[in-house]
């Protein structure tokens, strides 16, 4: 791999000298400012619906595998105050799977031939309670790329990026395929969905009822994390090919070759890899921290992003000097920042959901330690550190909205670049969801989609539901497949997750405007529009929430992504505070250094 | 320093404990029943404020005075409906042997945050504190004004109810009922009256509550679960019944879980909260400032 060398941060000596930061007390540097503030009330309540509307159209989306852990996390409370008195209530909110109409697909053999002319696919999902949006999810996007794919069919290869690279919507919907091609028949796909209301032995029950009931020969896990350790002995014993559309299991060593269990897939980056590049590409040799702390809740997802945080940390010789935890709904974080500020740390690691971290921020910002910029975070005066988020809090905009002006620009976290969702490329896909569905899509839709196209292909391309052909397409699926997400998803024989590493993109908070750069260049086309390319401003002016951090991983972006990353991102001027310097050294001509003092 | 900021912090949260533990407090002296959709007659009182007062969206924008009165009116009339929708249906019944009220406020608060979540969605939203749009911004201790008009609200709701049970004729109503209702019924106290009075000035604190508590914990359909089981703990080790008790036992809790943070152990404050309530009721069964019922027979 080849490793960026920007400017070193060793190098920031030799730069003009930033302006002091605000003593406590006094204003906010400008960069905190929105570009305007609204003129009325109902200026302010029109900027707050587009807010919302674009909201719903891309990758900082409150529905997503972020908002899936805020659930899980949010069910370990909810559930457990009420249950304490009556578990069997609970339950009874739920669907039942005997509860379902049956399906009358399932005729295709379970022995690979294309006898029949269904496939059955099941997904487990929840349809109750608190999570019952994800079975939303599931049935809208999982359910529309089925019915594609039984109108149109795939797309032809050659559709997949014949506009301007990416997939020509309008060309794939004037197929006519009626099915996916096995032999000389035409197959139709059938979506079999079952609740796991809130429970893994549930969905045991119900895959097992979907295997010999419907003879599924694939299955899709949009349901809890726990369904997937449950299952994975069952899809075993029947080598059933299985994409986890939400779970990170290859962060805890779940997922092959880490196991034995080839059937399982997964569709999202690992935590694992969003850690290792938001603190050695960004903070250690970006940006030149050396001193970390973490805080995190007492939850497993928090105690595993504390282990890999100090795991990553301890590769470049570095640690964590203080570690506190927190309650899940913890509202005042004081007393564990106080202990933390004592040990001065240049980066706080804050793994919460949106809410506690903007309570996080809050007890910070009563300490008058809010983030200011890296010269600041590096030498004071005063505890300022850089704050660097998980995926399901810092990245999202709820986190930003919640925590008013305690939520600093510059405030990191990490995502994926299929995820990003909404360029003016996919239109086309968000057009045939509102075509559908009548609105926008929430967001999270993407993933149960791409996975039952990914079958589709999968079966095609083996021409056969054998399990272990299926499973060996998936794995040979080099140049992937994507129906609702802005990159192709793709397996191989060692890498059962659909990304890489390079996929990873960074996210950082803005307040209305990119935040001016010293050299004055600024990416921002999503806040100020581009006369030239005719592109209109994306964000509304009072646009307050996370963005795309463009120089982050730029090295792995332009190697997995060059048409997206370079071609689309940079040259029609997506994303944040980057400074553009000719480079002719890359391939490209020029690269994005770390000249900001902010991000 | 950081051990007394510890301590005017618990304090501050305690003050929302103490202000649901005295809606629980005045629906348990009427009825001998406890009403378990109190925490989620707060949330809907938040929300109830975010939509007056927010713009954006359905919300109204109104001024915070007319959105305070709107989320007060509503939370008082939803106070009412859980009466009416898990206690009156039930008839006449005795709390202590007919636990069919433990079922019938859990479902109205089960059926609340469901109504909730699908009408207004899972985000939680923030809502802006009205003290700092009248000034008040500065911190002392680092904690927030916001966090202080949650105390002083308290101790004044307190105070407030403490006198109105005490030297009204509407207190003294409410008071005989809660001692014996057949006998208050037969000295022309309207005792349907009285038990839905509690109801409605329970919902009328919860609105007061999730007024306070929502520029603080955020406004979120399951806001009232975590609270209202503390509030209930608190309302307990406090004496339940008892207005000064409520109020007691809310600052105790809060303190105590305040004080677990500050030692370093914030992952066992429910287990310490829960605890304080064990160690109270062994000591004391009837909490704090509980006074034990004594019946002739």
């Amino acid at each position: 791999m080849t490793r960026r060398e920007p400017r070193h941060a060793d190098e920031w000596d030799a730069r003009p000298a930033e302006p002091a930061p605000p003593r406590p007390g006094e204003p906010v540097p400008s960069y905190e400012q929105p570009a305007r503030t609204p003129r009325n009330r109902r200026e302010a309540a029109r900027w707050e619906r587009e807010m919302e509307e674009r909201s719903k159209l891309g990758w900082d989306t409150p529905i997503n595998r972020r908002a899936f852990l805020d659930l899980s996390k949010r069910l370990g409370l909810g559930a457990a105050a009420a249950s304490a008195a009556f578990p069997a209530f609970l339950a009874a909110c739920g669907r039942t799977a005997s509860s379902l109409s049956p399906s009358r697909g399932a005729k295709f053999d379970v022995g690979g031939g294309a006898d029949g002319d269904t496939i059955n696919i099941g997904a487990i999902s929840i349809y109750s309670g608190v999570g019952a949006f994800v079975g939303k999810l599931l049935d809208r996007g999982a359910g529309l790329a089925t019915k594609q794919i039984n109108r149109h069919g795939l797309p032809d290869p050659a559709i997949m990026s014949s506009r301007n690279g990416f997939p020509d919507f309008e060309a794939y919907r004037k197929q006519d395929l009626g099915g996916i091609k096995i032999g000389d028949r035409t197959v139709k796909l059938r979506l079999i969905t079952r609740d796991d209301n809130l429970s893994a032995q549930v969905a045991v029950s119900a895959i097992q009822e979907m295997i010999t009931s419907f003879n599924i020969k694939g299955l899709i896990f949009a349901g809890l994390y726990d369904d997937i350790y449950a299952a994975k002995r069952l899809l075993q014993q029947y080598n059933l090919p299985a994409i986890a559309a939400y779970g990170d299991i290859a962060s805890v060593g779940q997922l092959y070759p880490q196991t034995d269990y080839r059937q399982l897939f997964q569709m999202f980056p690992p935590d694992k890899w969003g850690i290792e590049i938001a603190l050695e590409e960004y903070s250690i040799a970006d940006r030149g921290y050396r001193r970390f702390a973490y805080l995190g809740d007492n939850t497993a997802i928090g105690a595993q992003g504390k282990r890999l945080i100090g795991e990553t940390l301890a590769k470049s010789g570095n640690r964590l000097l203080a570690a506190e935890q927190y309650n899940v709904g913890d509202v005042d974080m004081t007393a564990q920042l106080q202990r933390i500020r004592s040990t001065n740390p240049h980066v706080l690691m804050i793994w919460g959901i949106a809410g506690d971290t903007a309570h996080a921020l809050e007890s910070l910002k009563r300490l008058d330690a809010v983030y200011l910029n890296r010269t600041t975070a590096l030498r004071g005066p005063g505890w300022h550190p850089q704050i660097i988020g998980f995926e399901g809090g810092a990245a999202e905009r709820t986190f930003a909205v919640l925590a008013g002006d305690a939520a600093r620009v510059g405030t990191m976290s990490y995502w994926y670049m299929g995820g990003i969702g909404y360029i003016p490329e996919f239109q086309p896909a968000v057009d045939l969801f509102k075509e559908e569905f009548g609105d926008s899509p929430t967001g999270g839709e993407n993933n149960p989609a791409d996975a039952v196209f990914l079958f589709a292909k999968a079966f095609q391309d083996a021409q056969s539901t054998d399990g272990d052909k299926v499973i060996a397409a998936l794995e040979s699926m080099e140049k992937g497949i994507n129906f609702s997400s802005i990159a192709p998803h793709t397996f191989s024989k060692d890498r059962h997750i659909s990304l890489e590493k390079d996929d990873m993109v960074g996210i950082t908070l803005e307040r209305g405007r990119a935040a001016p750069a010293d050299p004055p260049y600024t990416l921002g086309t999503e806040f100020t529009g581009n006369d030239d390319l005719g592109i209109k401003p994306f964000n509304p002016p009072g646009y307050i929430g996370p963005t795309m951090f463009m120089r982050f991983n730029q090295d792995g972006l332009r190697r997995k992504h060059r048409k997206l990353f370079v071609d689309v991102m940079l040259k029609q001027g997506f994303g944040t505070q980057c400074t553009k310097r000719p480079d002719p050294g890359s391939d490209w001509g020029f690269r994005l250094t770390n000249e900001c003092d902010i991000h | 320093m950081e051990f007394l900021q510890a301590i005017v912090l618990g304090l501050t949260t305690g003050g929302v404990y103490a202000l649901i533990a005295l809606a629980f407090s005045i629906i348990y002296m009427t009825t001998r029943v406890i009403n378990f959709a109190q925490g989620e007659v707060l949330m809907i009182g938040a929300y109830l404020y975010f939509f007056a007062v927010s713009s954006g969206g359905n919300a109204l924008g109104l001024p915070w005075p007319l959105a305070l009165v709107i989320a007060l009116f509503g939370a008082t009339i939803v106070g009412l409906v859980v009466h009416l929708i898990s206690i009156a249906p039930l008839g006449k019944f005795d709390p202590n042997t007919n636990i069919g009220w433990i079922l019938t406020t859990l479902s109205v608060s089960l059926i609340f945050v469901e109504v909730v979540r699908n009408l207004a969605g899972e985000q939680a939203k923030r809502v802006e504190p009205v003290i700092s749009s009248i000034g008040g911004k500065s911190t002392v201790f680092s904690i927030e004004p916001k966090q202080y008009l949650v105390l002083v609200v308290g101790l004044a709701l307190a105070v407030v109810l403490e006198v109105v049970h005490s030297k009204t004729q509407l207190g003294r109503a409410l008071r005989a009922t809660a001692h014996d209702k057949a006998t208050a019924s037969l000295m022309g106290i309207n005792t349907g009256f009285m038990v839905r009075y509690s109801f409605a000035l329970a919902g009328l604190l919860a609105g007061v509550g999730g007024w306070l508590l929502g520029p603080i914990i955020f406004v979120s359909a399951d806001m009232g679960t975590l609270v209202g089981l503390t509030a209930f703990v608190a309302a307990v080790v406090g004496g339940i019944g008892s207005t000064r008790g409520a109020l007691v036992g809310g600052l105790t809790i809060g303190v105590v879980e305040s004080l677990a943070k500050q030692a370093g152990a914030g992952e066992w404050t429910s287990a310490l909260v829960f605890l304080t309530l064990i160690v109270i009721l062994v000591v004391k069964p009837t909490g704090i400032l509980g006074e034990a019922l004594i019946e002739k027979v």
